[in-house]
């Protein structure tokens, strides 16, 4: 149990992808102790002298409120995966955040730290080298980051003497664990669609180790302390190194060692087109009562071949964030977890 | 010419450029009225294939200082470079070679019969006599880097080249390169067409050195391998070979590939600098001056770029008619970071994945942009400009072709 004089730490969506780094590195680095707060916590999960398990839902306000007493400060992490349905995006990112600011107000919390996105910037336009002087967007290219962009408004407003806030924007994390990002570039591998590639590959896109971004929580927590600049302020989190999108799951295959034989490389403005034409048919699949997935749209095409990255100077002066991770060591790990997780999923199917 | 065309058929910009570039009225340099000024660059044009045109488009005020300031340090080389002369015949001219400059009517005959510039030592009393003609700032410019090079090259005369850490590589090339960089600076500085800062910024006038040398050095593998020359650093090769000449074996293709992919990447790092060292030269006769061999470089370093003709050929070389064109469109700060933009690029998309180095070199690149980008905002748009000239160039010749196929047709069927 923790002590009295403990700074008590709460992570809603604790055992997410994010989550569960966020608490690695909060044992490694501080000496809170760390309640996870999450919609889904697995049954053997036991709880330690440093972690306490407590399942809820942060859409309760009533549960956001009991989970948050006798806490100093809140890392509201929690969102739903990309390819839920708008209205859950709604519930969780925007009323579950009020929940979490209405609870930290009423059991004075004093620290809170929002998990934002660098997708709060993405109206489909190219971003160079974008700061936090970029203003937001009136309108987005998906429901996700317009939602991400209004919970990280209230965070910010919310910020004053009794509750510091801050909201940290990472672009493309990647690690072990990662559900979303590294898992589907392998999806597209078993499909060998790997030989496909959309535009000339000039466009650099910003990919952030796991580790870098959870390292960053931290650092926004020890710095979040009254009058210190920090307070009120968002922040762009990334490796700090901008490669050519198609480098990166080119650089996660080579680790399993396939390069593709050949390259399919699809001009972007015939990429365009055929978004145009893919997004009809589904268009048309819908309006006759059948269910359709938007795969291939045009916002895409334009996600990957613009340039999407970003400067994080002032995550380096004001937090004194400096990625811990390289981006090719970065890369070496994550696949090592995927290589080693697909053959402990081959065993399994050989027993 | 016709073959520089042929060589370039499927790059119809670089056609045009060498179309333009022949037509183009040739600036013709007449000493005829200045004897010995004649004689100078008569050498100049003898010793030196690329810099000749390049030194003779420059300001009359500098035109002559860096025509000497190249001659100096060529005889120097002429003299460091021949096998057929003893050490401690050598050793001394090398070290006082920045006082015999002074020394009016002194040449030099001891050089080997097949030491290829020996003409010039023969003559060298031309140089000198023009030497001492120059503003005194200039000969002391030209003095300081004669006897830091000298000294130089009396060390690796000595101790021979022994390149084993990347700061060796890097000390080497300074030496080699990088002084020279270091003086021509400190020429645009002191004639008042640059600011003083261009002086003041040593790091990165050796970076301009650094960047051609690295890629030089990376290019004649195997003719420095028949010389027994070995420049490449150790602490690269080590990781890949047991001896530098391993890499040339057939069995071992992959890893020489890899260890180039490095090199490659180690010349990239210097781009950067090369870059902010551009951006502070601002009389146009001095840009083009110092660019041209840098977007050469980068062309070259793109061709080179995992190909395995480093390890089988000697002497290769990027098309003419690439060179014409990058002669042409090295116009400005925007124009040489787009053409490094695009290059970058180039060599990305060139890149084994399964090569150690492809994640750097992804990164090298992505620093490239990104300096671009944010301090040269201009070359977004010269990309783009670059990009529709080689497309059109593409769609005319398409275009062309097609016209002429029909037109045959139509006389076909008019006179079947």
């Amino acid at each position: 149990m923790a002590s009295s004089s403990q700074t008590k730490c709460l992570v809603t969506g604790g055992n997410g992808f994010l989550g569960r780094w966020i608490v690695q590195e909060l044992i490694k680095r501080t000496d809170y102790h760390i309640t996870i707060l999450d919609i889904f916590i697995p049954t053997n999960a036991i709880n330690t002298d440093r972690i306490t398990y407590l399942t809820g839902d942060i859409t309760d306000a009533a549960a956001v409120r009991t989970a948050l007493k006798g806490h100093h400060i809140c890392m509201h992490v929690a969102s739903p995966p990309h390819h839920f349905p708008a209205e859950k995006f709604k519930r969780i990112n925007i009323d579950g955040t009020q929940n979490v600011i209405d609870a930290c107000l009423a059991e004075n919390v004093g620290r809170l730290i929002y998990t934002s996105s660098a997708s709060v910037l993405s109206d489909g336009s190219p971003l160079v080298n974008a700061d936090e002087t970029a203003p937001i967007p009136k309108t987005f290219i998906e429901t996700y980051s317009e939602t991400k962009a209004i919970a990280e408004a209230m965070i910010l407003k919310a910020n004053c003497d009794r509750l510091l806030t801050c909201s940290l924007r990472p672009s493309g994390i990647f690690g072990p664990g990662d559900t979303q990002g590294t898992p589907g570039f392998m999806d597209v591998l078993k499909k060998g669609q790997h030989v496909l590639q959309i535009g000339d590959n000039s466009g650099l896109f910003d990919w952030t180790y796991v580790e870098n971004v959870a390292y960053s929580h931290i650092l926004a927590a020890e710095k979040l302390t009254p009058g210190s600049k920090v307070a009120g302020q968002a922040f762009f989190i990334t490796n700090g190194t901008p490669t050519p999108f198609w480098n990166h799951p080119r650089a996660l295959m080579a680790q399993k060692n396939v390069v593709a034989p050949y390259l399919i490389i699809i001009n972007y403005h015939i990429a365009l087109i055929i978004g145009f034409l893919s997004e009809m048919a589904s268009l048309i699949k819908k309006a006759l009562g059948k269910e359709s997935k938007d795969g291939f749209t045009r916002v895409r095409v334009r996600y990957i071949s613009f340039n999407r990255y970003f400067n994080i100077t002032k995550a380096r002066t004001l937090l004194g964030y400096e990625p811990v991770v390289g981006y090719k060591e970065g890369i070496q790990r994550t696949m090592a977890h995927f290589i080693e997780q697909e053959e402990i999923q081959a065993k399994k199917k050989t027993q | 010419m016709a073959s520089a065309i042929l060589a370039s058929l499927f790059h119809p910009s670089e056609v045009l450029a060498l179309v333009q570039y022949k037509l183009a009225p040739k600036t013709k340099y007449d000493y005829s009225n200045d004897k010995s000024r004649e004689r100078l660059y008569h050498h100049l044009n003898m010793t030196s294939r690329s810099f000749a045109a390049v030194i003779q488009d420059l300001d009359e005020e500098l035109k002559d200082a860096i025509c000497i300031f190249y001659l100096v340090l060529r005889g120097l080389d002429t003299i460091e470079d021949d096998m057929t002369l003893d050490l401690d015949i050598k050793l001394p001219y090398l070290k006082t070679f920045n006082e015999i400059i002074y020394k009016k009517g002194w040449t030099f005959t001891k050089n080997g019969p097949n030491e290829k510039d020996r003409q010039l030592l023969v003559e060298f009393d031309v140089v000198i006599d023009a030497f001492l003609k120059l503003k005194p700032a200039y000969q002391t410019i030209i003095a300081d880097i004669t006897k830091r090079m000298g000294d130089g090259m009396a060390h690796y005369a000595t101790a021979g080249i022994c390149v084993n850490t990347i700061a060796d590589y890097d000390e080497y090339c300074h030496y080699v390169a990088g002084l020279v960089g270091l003086g021509l600076s400190d020429m645009f500085s002191a004639c008042g067409f640059e600011s003083p800062m261009v002086a003041k910024r040593k790091d990165l006038s050796n970076s301009m050195g650094l960047f051609l040398q690295k890629t030089n050095i990376t290019r004649d593998y195997l003719e420095d391998l028949r010389d027994k020359r070995f420049f490449w650093p150790k602490e690269i090769w080590g990781q890949y070979a047991e001896s530098m000449e391993d890499l040339v074996k057939p069995e071992n293709k992959e890893k020489a590939l890899q260890c180039l992919s490095h090199m490659v990447h180690n010349a990239m790092k210097h781009m950067k600098d090369v870059l902010e060292y551009l951006n502070m030269i601002k009389n146009p006769s001095c840009f083009k001056f110092c660019a041209i061999p840098q977007v050469m470089a980068i062309a070259t370093l793109k061709m080179l770029h995992n190909n395995y003709m480093i390890f089988t050929h000697e002497n290769i070389k990027i098309r003419k008619g690439e060179t014409v064109w990058l002669m042409k469109e090295c116009t400005s700060i925007d124009a040489v970071a787009a053409i490094f933009r695009i290059y970058a690029r180039e060599i990305n998309n060139k890149s084994n994945p399964l090569d150690p180095h492809f994640i750097d070199i992804g990164i090298a690149c992505g620093e490239i942009e990104q300096v671009a980008e944010s301090l040269y905002p201009g070359s977004t748009a010269e990309v783009a400009r670059l990009k529709a000239g080689v497309l059109a160039g593409t769609s005319g010749t398409v275009l062309t072709a097609a016209a002429v196929v029909a037109g045959a047709v139509v006389l076909k069927n008019k006179y079947a």
